[in-house]
């Protein structure tokens, strides 16, 4: 039996036990998606969208979707994982699973509906709940997994002219041991000119070797604006595999920072369609890769109305082993005149073994544009560090404050400022002896 | 701006002014490609067995390869056994000078601009002339023998210098390398070969002009250029094709080689026949062009001026082997009415201190498509290598495309890669500047186009500068200035 069809007998093992089980739509739902991921199979190397990025592990394992949450946790282990003394509405998902214990939504304001995914799977409508037809069906075999094994997930709907103050924290918890896999997907529906903040944050306690795959689908309507904040601090051994659609109206706005440290291997895809005229969107992105991580960022943005702005920037750093790979695409189709596009990737290659791979492409199919993109992959400069040394600041130190002043070009970038101290602290504790940095900065 | 358009469309739909067809009766085999095709080519060039048995197996490798299709262009399937795979003129008397060249085949030259007598008093320009696949006439070998350079045609290094073919055919570009390389290894017709010794500066501009011509007949060109120990040798290569229907498909390899210390520059207007205004015919440029930097210290260089082909599908690439040794990539290629072009370059760094500079500029108009596509890799032990690159695209007309795919591949962290890319029409703040500094909208167009070229164009040797110039201006924008 091979990789592709181990999963599906998978499937057929365990489609009692998933939530929805009993409802015919959203069993169909999974078959097709089922028959899908065989059509598609495991990617190659040959195959572009894959040419920097390998799924053996999956092949190799056959990782099972977990069926409860494996490790019990309280409030205060919660307390003390990042991102979680952040104010906000806070839903907590271990291995998986929702769990109502440590989510914190009540009271909710008016104009704000959030329902856990498994209860709309499991509710007994004759018809196709109306979040399903987004969740688009992409040639994504991840994807097509995902929409087979989804077992949780948000679904947020933010009604017009809502202008939501706290953020809605998506907290994301693994304390899986085994090889095993979580498939989450979040809906969120931005109604005319409501204005939400979005956080997901994936975070491991233990080091296990699991699979954390989450999918998320957003659609802004006119004039509707949301921030989405990332933080992906997954296990050393975990897997982080991750599609955001964003469909975007006429004269909304989108913001995505990913913040990517964790993981042995990552797959970020940002998928966004400008469709509305006036349409914006900011795509920033940071990852600092160690040991032998290997992660993958991507983006693509469509440009497919007129007078439509994108901007893009993603910085990296690559450290012992490690691998980064950044694939960003712009395509402007014909009539999107007057498209703003501009992406740019600065990469710090720290050692001998670690690679970076760039891929920023742009398609462009009408005359009115202004499109550009830069990509840089080097090292510290070092004349900055002759002068910083120069006063007097020991090399490590100096080498680590414009380590720390290249990521938080991305950081300072973040408009919530309780994120952005968040992150701060964080990235200290990614760079060596980051802790002495900190006396400096105060 | 509304008011340059309907110029700017008047211009670009001029006629290609270099098509016209020349009479002269050919030695062309029927169409079709087995190996006895391959054997009879081979036999009719009198080829040592090495190369029969060469063609042979890359064309055994061949038909087990896949048509490639992850360029950015589109084009009907090609009938591989459509297509005549050799087309000589007859042989008449072997030309001992000019005068005994067909006169006919002189006059072609006479429209294109390029009367070799006239070149051969310009001196400075030694023309080995194509015409279709056999070379038919050489000038200034004599004064290049007695430096020791050899510049002839493939067939001739073939037979008297079957040693130095030998040991460099296919070594940078091998017989199984692409589906196209492979096809024009199994049945390459001729060529240019050119060998300068150690220690020798090539004194004058080596240029070859190719032009495709009997219908029905696809050109399968081979050129080899050896640059020994700090020898230095400029070759220009520059192409017209006359006017015809039929779609015909040129996939050509060129293989540089340059050894320590050497240095190859290779430039190249092409302008080949484009299509129709409504995308009918035109030639198919499928071409492998690779430079390898063998030696410490060597350099190449590669300029391409590409206004021509229903199709453009290159990428001229440098393997920066040596030590210290230099890439260089400069290119314009413009894109009307249904052309579509894909190109760019790749630059593969493996020695140390290596550097590679590519700059492209495209241009795009009607309903041409346009797509650099690159690479640029950074081996692991290539410390200190350094890359820049930039390419800007601009848009004329809401129904063309221009496209950028730059792969970065870096795995030595003492590398340092620059990667740069623009795409916009002509600016109407540039426009309005230049005007209100009381330039014409016709001389400003005209003046935005040659600057935003102008970074490759002084790369040309002279003589292919005011070329490359006056085939710009006849494509798109020459009469607006």
């Amino acid at each position: 039996m091979n990789a592709v069809e181990s999963y599906q007998a998978l499937y057929w093992q365990l489609a009692e036990q998933l939530p929805g089980h009993e409802v015919a739509w959203v069993r169909a739902m999974r078959e097709t998606a089922l028959q899908h991921f065989a059509e598609l199979g495991f990617p190659t190397r040959k195959q572009e969208a894959w040419k920097y990025t390998q799924l053996q592990a999956l092949e190799k394992n056959i990782y099972h979707p977990t069926t409860s949450q494996q490790q019990f946790i309280n409030n205060d282990d919660c307390q003390q994982l990042p991102l979680a003394t952040l104010d906000a509405y806070k839903l907590v998902f271990v291995d998986g699973h929702f769990n109502w214990i440590l989510s914190d939504i009540n009271p909710l304001p008016d104009g704000v509906v959030i329902n856990e995914l498994s209860n709309i799977l499991n509710s007994q409508t004759k018809q196709q709940h109306p979040i399903f037809p987004l969740t688009q069906q992409t040639d994504d075999v991840l994807n097509a997994l995902n929409n087979a094994f989804i077992t949780t997930g948000a679904a947020i709907n933010i009604l017009a002219d809502v202008q939501l103050e706290k953020p809605i924290h998506l907290q994301y918890i693994n304390t899986i041991k085994n090889k095993s896999a979580s498939y989450s997907r979040n809906v969120v529906i931005m109604e005319p000119n409501s204005h939400a903040q979005l956080i997901e944050s994936h975070v491991a306690l233990g080091e296990g070797d699991y699979v954390n795959n989450v999918q998320v689908d957003i659609q802004l309507e006119t004039g509707a604006q949301l921030q989405h904040y990332k933080l992906q601090l997954e296990g050393q051994s975990g897997m982080h595999f991750s599609e955001t659609q964003v469909e975007l109206a006429s004269d909304s706005h989108y913001q995505n920072h990913l913040f990517a440290f964790g993981s042995q291997l990552m797959r970020n895809n940002i998928k966004t369609k400008l469709n509305g005229a006036r349409a914006g969107c900011l795509l920033n992105g940071l990852f600092i890769s160690q040991s032998k991580q290997h992660l993958e960022m991507r983006t693509h943005i469509d440009h497919h109305a007129p007078s439509c702005t994108s901007r893009e920037t993603y910085r990296g750093i690559a450290n012992d082993k490690s691998h980064g790979v950044f694939d960003g695409t712009v395509v402007v189709h014909p009539h999107a005149q007057k498209s703003d596009a501009r992406v740019t990737t600065n990469n710090l290659l720290l050692s001998q073994g670690s690679e970076i791979d760039a891929k920023p492409q742009l398609e462009i199919y009408a005359d009115d544009v202004k499109c550009s993109h830069g990509a840089t992959i080097g090292q510290l400069d070092e004349e900055v560090l002759y002068y910083l040394r120069s006063r007097g600041i020991d090399e490590a130190t100096s080498r680590n404050l414009m380590l720390f002043a290249f990521a938080n070009h991305i950081i300072e970038q973040c408009p919530m400022n309780a994120f952005q101290s968040a992150l701060h602290g964080l990235l200290l504790k990614q760079l060596q002896s980051g802790d002495q940095l900190q006396e400096l900065l105060k | 701006m509304s008011a340059i358009k309907p110029k700017i469309e008047e211009l670009i739909s001029q006629e290609y002014p270099a098509g016209f067809v020349t009479d002269i009766e050919s030695d062309t085999l029927p169409p079709g490609l087995n190996e006895d095709v391959i054997r009879t080519i081979s036999a009719k060039k009198n080829e040592p067995h090495f190369l029969t048995e060469w063609r042979l197996d890359a064309f055994r490798h061949w038909q087990k390869m896949t048509l490639p299709h992850w360029a950015h262009i589109k084009y009907p399937a090609i009938d591989f056994q459509a297509i005549s795979y050799f087309s000589a003129p007859k042989k008449q008397k072997q030309p001992e000078s000019l005068d005994d060249v067909d006169p006919e085949l002189l006059r072609t030259y006479e429209k294109l601009g390029i009367p070799l007598e006239e070149q051969k008093l310009l001196a400075g320009v030694a023309v080995d002339a194509v015409f279709d696949s056999v070379s038919v006439a050489t000038t200034f070998k004599d004064k290049l023998a007695e430096m020791g350079i050899i510049f002839c045609s493939f067939s001739e290094a073939v037979l008297k210098h079957t040693e130095l073919v030998q040991r460099y055919l296919g070594s940078v570009v091998s017989n199984r390398d692409n589906f196209y390389a492979a096809l024009n290894a199994a049945v390459f017709s001729d060529g240019s070969f050119v060998y300068v010794p150690k220690r020798v500066r090539c004194p004058m501009e080596l240029s070859t002009y190719f032009r495709i011509n009997a219908a029905l007949t696809g050109q399968f060109e081979r050129t080899l250029i050896i640059a020994e120990e700090r020898s230095y040798v400029s070759y220009l290569e520059g192409c017209t094709a006359p006017m015809r229907d039929e779609n015909q498909l040129h996939a050509a390899v060129v293989e540089l080689v340059a050894l320590d210390d050497a240095q190859i520059k290779y430039s190249t207007v092409q302008n080949w026949y484009p299509g129709d205004a409504e995308g009918r015919g035109g030639i198919y440029n499928f071409v492998t062009k690779r430079g390898l930097c063998k030696g410490n210290n060597a350099k190449i260089s590669w300029t391409q001026v590409e206004t021509g082909s229903a199709i453009t599908w290159k990428y001229p690439s440098c393997i920066l082997k040596g030590d210290n040794s230099v890439g260089e990539f400069y290119s314009v290629a413009l894109t009307n009415n249904y052309q579509q072009a894909d190109t760019g370059t790749k630059m593969i760094h493996v020695g140390k201190n290596t550097r590679s500079t590519i700059i492209s500029k495209g241009i795009s108009a009607a309903q041409g498509q346009n797509a650099y596509r690159g690479l640029v890799q950074i081996h692991q032990r290539a410390d200190n290598a350094r890359n820049y690159t930039q390419c800007d695209s601009l848009l004329i007309g809401d129904r063309c495309g221009a496209h950028t795919f730059p792969y970065i591949e870096v795995r030595n962290s003492t590398a340092k890669v620059e990667h740069e890319a623009s795409t916009s029409k002509i600016g109407e703040d540039q426009l309005f500047y230049c005007q209100q500094r009381g330039l014409s909208q016709e001389d400003a167009v005209s003046m935005i186009v040659n600057g935003f070229c102008k970074q490759v164009f002084k790369e040309l040797p002279m003589e292919f500068a005011v070329e490359a110039q006056k085939l710009l201006g006849v494509s798109l924008e020459g009469s607006v200035g």
